[in-house]
């Protein structure tokens, strides 16, 4: 059909010609992979596991079209019944602009604990923000019939029902079909965002939750690749919504085919946006005293007490270092912030530094808060599960931050293949509402917030599993390790005096903590840095220092990872991180 | 008044067109005194044609006689052939409106169907009847195309098929072929004529144009404008009828005296 070629060869060769630059470009500017894969890399992340991908598809395909679904039907009713009253119009319309407002991101943590993990909050994700133009444009049309034609029907004495069914329902499909189009690429970010807190992780993962794992693993051609599913599924729903629009609206109304697969080609930027990082540019700074910037990879808390400690006693400026301090939180990727040298200093994790390597990040550890890892798995006190194999072996829900090494670890030490492993984006109340459940959590802060607010929990550390990497520690990029040694120096100085500081009366610093993250009590501060002390001064530390690190534990990571699958070859621990004397 | 709810569904007509009085009416909008005491008899089986200046109520008298309009002062009776006032039911009158009126979704014959099936009759029989009305606006092989496939003066036919489908007995037309054409007219002129014929049905056409009025009605109902009333009605005293009345030597003088009527500044 000469017809259908000519709505599909335009944007097929736009799609290509797209992706044919976009690969010259990746040859010719050689971006580091971690920042810009080119569409073969993407491919071929595609082609790697397919398995993965394909099912974590089919799990996004099915959350999008059946939030679409009900949004559509309920989107439809809604509209319909506010069309019949003034009243109910007046008096509901501007509620429904309301639930059209509400940030998604902001409500999930309450749709996981009304509809639990998995399928029921991503469709319940999907279908609130779709449903909003279906019921918009639904009551638009049925409030624009022709009057001529409402007299038509009033004229045969029809009831209110027959003549919405065959007057008010056909007349307004044109626009209920746009409201539709509109609702289908909504439905499907609704369900990826939906995903990022309420999907199921490991081998269960839907698309967003391998978008959050692939981030953290830094690996940019997952993401894409991942992109690139979740626009296909938007793809097709739009396609179907198109051609039932068409089916209907082919003989009397011009229905635009071109503004569907215009708008087709909007999808993948938008869900790019939704879910992909902004790329940082670099940034240089030279001055007296030196400007750095240090990434944190979560809020202001404990963990980075001798951060704050050494702004209060000034010991970064006595290094000739004036600090600035950005706070992290869930989804910010300190990996690549600092790879990217978007920051000078960034906190990341011992396994991250070994993944980001490995996609070509130049990056080094120069300072490890954390000697055993203060990772651990949190449950309910009341809960008969008494020891980590224990939990692995069950079928408890666990949240954890997906791509982290550690999960595969313990699957493979203990098996898992019973456990429900789901997103953990921070929020403690679905842990809360769930005496069975199981998270991830530092030793110092989820499980001390939870006592405070009354909830008794016991926690079983993975340090003792025997995956022990360095936590919270400090890295830079490569470059500024060679050409500014004297910066990174003096910033482990100041940090080892400003930790020293803080070990001994933490109570004297915590206000300062509060004071920039009012979310945590001053009570569970002091209360977690005792609980942290003894993770981070260790013997080791009392004859080399704080923060040092030992070549041998980054070697057992190394070979932990390789085992692991999570990277491919053990480097040289030589090069992963630095001594300051 | 019509509607009547009493009307049993789906009922074939009573037999026979019915006459209409008009007594009184009088209708107010706000700012604007619309109709001022009209009252006209038209008797069952006429073909009265109503003419004034644009504004002067022709549409909301036929609404009002019609019931889609009320009036504010007097009342408009049906009568059958005996002389009884009788409430009409609800296939008694069939309406034509200045735009065809027709849902884009429907072929023709859905389209023509529309009254049946809202009442409630049941598919193949209002098919049946659908295809027959069709077939009298000699629509007869275009039953299944789209509103969007015809031409104006088609779609004009299927509007007129609907309003004839419930076999009216009177038939309401409020300028039913003004969109058209002065040729496409000419030609559904002589159409309605035989439907007439055909139907026997009663008939009130409002209309702008004079020419359209003289070529065929029995009587017309000249009314003047704001407000609204009856300035003279004229029996039209001519031989033949539609096109063929074209050449009676009755016609020019008949024209220009509606003319002069309708033009007079007050009565």
């Amino acid at each position: 059909m000469s017809g259908a070629l000519r709505t599909i060869v335009p944007p097929a060769v736009v799609i290509l010609a797209a992706l044919a630059l976009w690969e010259a470009g990746v040859r010719l500017w050689e971006p580091p992979a971690y920042l810009v894969p080119g569409p073969i890399a993407v491919a071929s992340a595609i082609a790697e596991a397919p398995e993965r991908l394909l099912g974590a598809t089919l799990r996004t395909a099915t959350s999008a079209f059946l939030g679409f679904a009900i949004a559509a039907i309920a989107g439809v009713s809604l509209g319909s019944v506010l069309s019949a009253s003034s009243f109910l119009q007046r008096g509901f319309y501007p509620l429904a602009t309301l639930f059209q407002m509400v940030p998604l991101v902001a409500i999930a943590p309450l749709l996981v604990i009304w509809f639990h993990y998995g399928l029921g909050a991503t469709v319940a994700a999907s279908a609130i923000v779709a449903v909003f133009p279906v019921l918009a444009n639904t009551l638009d049309g049925l409030r624009s019939v022709d009057p001529g034609w409402r007299e038509l029907f009033r004229i045969s004495r029809a009831g209110r029902f027959v003549t919405w069914w065959k007057l008010g329902l056909p007349a307004a499909t044109p626009q209920i079909v746009t409201g539709l189009r509109i609702a289908a690429g909504l439905a499907l970010i609704g369900a990826i965002v939906g995903e990022f807190v309420s999907g199921y992780a490991g081998d269960r993962a839907p698309l967003g939750v391998v978008i959050l794992a692939a981030m953290r693993e830094n690996r940019a051609d997952l993401v894409f690749a991942a992109i690139a599913l979740s626009a296909l599924v938007g793809l097709i729903l739009f396609a179907m919504v198109g051609f039932g629009g068409w089916l209907f609206l082919r003989r009397w109304h011009a229905s635009s085919v071109v503004a569907a697969l215009a708008l087709v080609l909007v999808i993948p930027f938008v869900v790019a946006c939704d879910g992909g990082g902004a790329a940082p540019k670099p940034g240089a700074g030279a001055g007296r005293p030196t400007k750095a910037k240090l990434q944190l990879n979560w809020v202001p808390e404990p963990e980075f007490g001798g951060v704050y400690a050494a702004l209060a006693n000034d010991d970064f400026a006595r290094e000739g270092i004036d600090l600035e301090v950005i706070k992290g939180g869930a989804g910010v990727s300190t990996p690549q912030l600092i790879a990217s040298g978007a920051c000078d200093f960034g906190v990341v994790s011992a396994d991250q530094i070994l993944q980001i390597r490995e996609q070509g990040g130049d990056v080094v550890a120069i300072y490890a808060i954390f000697q055993t890892s203060p990772v651990a798995m949190m449950l309910h006190e009341a809960n008969a599960i008494d020891s980590l194999e224990a939990l692995w072996k069950s079928d408890s829900t666990v949240a954890v931050e997906p791509g982290l090494p550690y999960v595969t670890f313990l699957n493979k030490l203990y098996g898992g293949s019973k456990l429900k492993l789901v997103s953990y984006q921070g929020a403690l109340a679905i842990f809360a509402s769930d005496p069975t459940m199981a998270q991830q959590c530092f030793i110092s802060a989820e499980p001390v917030q939870m006592e405070l607010s009354g909830v008794k929990v016991k926690v079983f550390s993975l340090a003792d599993s025997g995956y022990d990497p360095y936590t919270a520690v400090i890295a830079v990029r490569g470059e500024t390790l060679r050409e500014r040694r004297e910066l990174v120096d003096g910033f482990v100085r100041a940090m080892r005096r400003g930790w020293r500081a803080y070990l001994d009366d933490p109570a004297k610093f915590n206000p300062a903590i509060a004071s920039v993250n009012p979310a945590m009590k001053l009570e569970a501060m002091n209360l977690a840095a005792a609980r942290e002390r003894p993770l981070i001064e260790t013997e080791w530390t009392k004859s080399r220092g704080l923060g040092s690190m030992d070549a041998d534990r980054w070697r057992t990571l190394a070979q932990q990872m390789v085992e692991l699958g999570s990277i491919k070859s053990a480097p040289d621990p030589a090069k992963l991180f630095v001594s300051v004397p | 008044m019509w509607p009547d709810a009493e009307a049993p569904v789906g009922a074939e007509p009573g037999g026979g067109a019915l006459g209409v009085r008009v007594v009184g009416v009088s209708r107010r909008f706000p700012g604007v005194e619309a109709l001022r005491g009209i009252s006209l008899e038209v008797k069952p089986g006429e073909l009265v044609a109503v003419v004034g200046a644009s504004g002067c109520g022709k549409t909301t008298l036929l609404r009002i006689i019609g019931g889609l309009d009320r009036a504010d002062e007097g009342r408009v009776e049906f009568v059958d052939a005996g002389g009884a006032a009788i409430s009409p039911g609800r296939f008694d009158l069939g309406f034509g409106f200045q735009e065809s009126r027709l849902l884009p979704w429907r072929c023709a014959r859905d389209n023509t169907a529309l009254p049946l099936e809202l009442a409630g009759v049941p598919r193949a029989e209002r098919r049946r009847r659908a295809e027959q009305t069709l077939s009298l606006v000699r629509l007869a092989d275009r039953t299944r195309s789209l509103p969007a496939e015809l031409s104006g003066g088609m779609r004009m036919r299927v509007a007129l098929a609907r309003a004839l489908v419930t076999k009216p007995r009177v038939l309401l037309l409020d300028e039913p072929f003004s969109s058209l054409d002065e040729v496409t007219r000419l030609e559904l002129d002589e159409e309605l004529l035989e439907l007439r014929r055909a139907t026997g049905a009663t008939t009130l056409l409002v209309t702008h144009a004079i020419s359209e009025a003289v070529l065929l009605a029995d009587r017309i109902v000249v009314l003047g404008t704001r407000p609204g009333r009856v300035r003279e009605v004229i029996t039209v005293d001519l031989p033949e009828r539609g096109l063929d009345r074209r050449a009676s030597a009755g016609l020019a003088p008949l024209v220009s005296k509606i003319l002069d009527l309708i033009s007079e500044r007050a009565a």
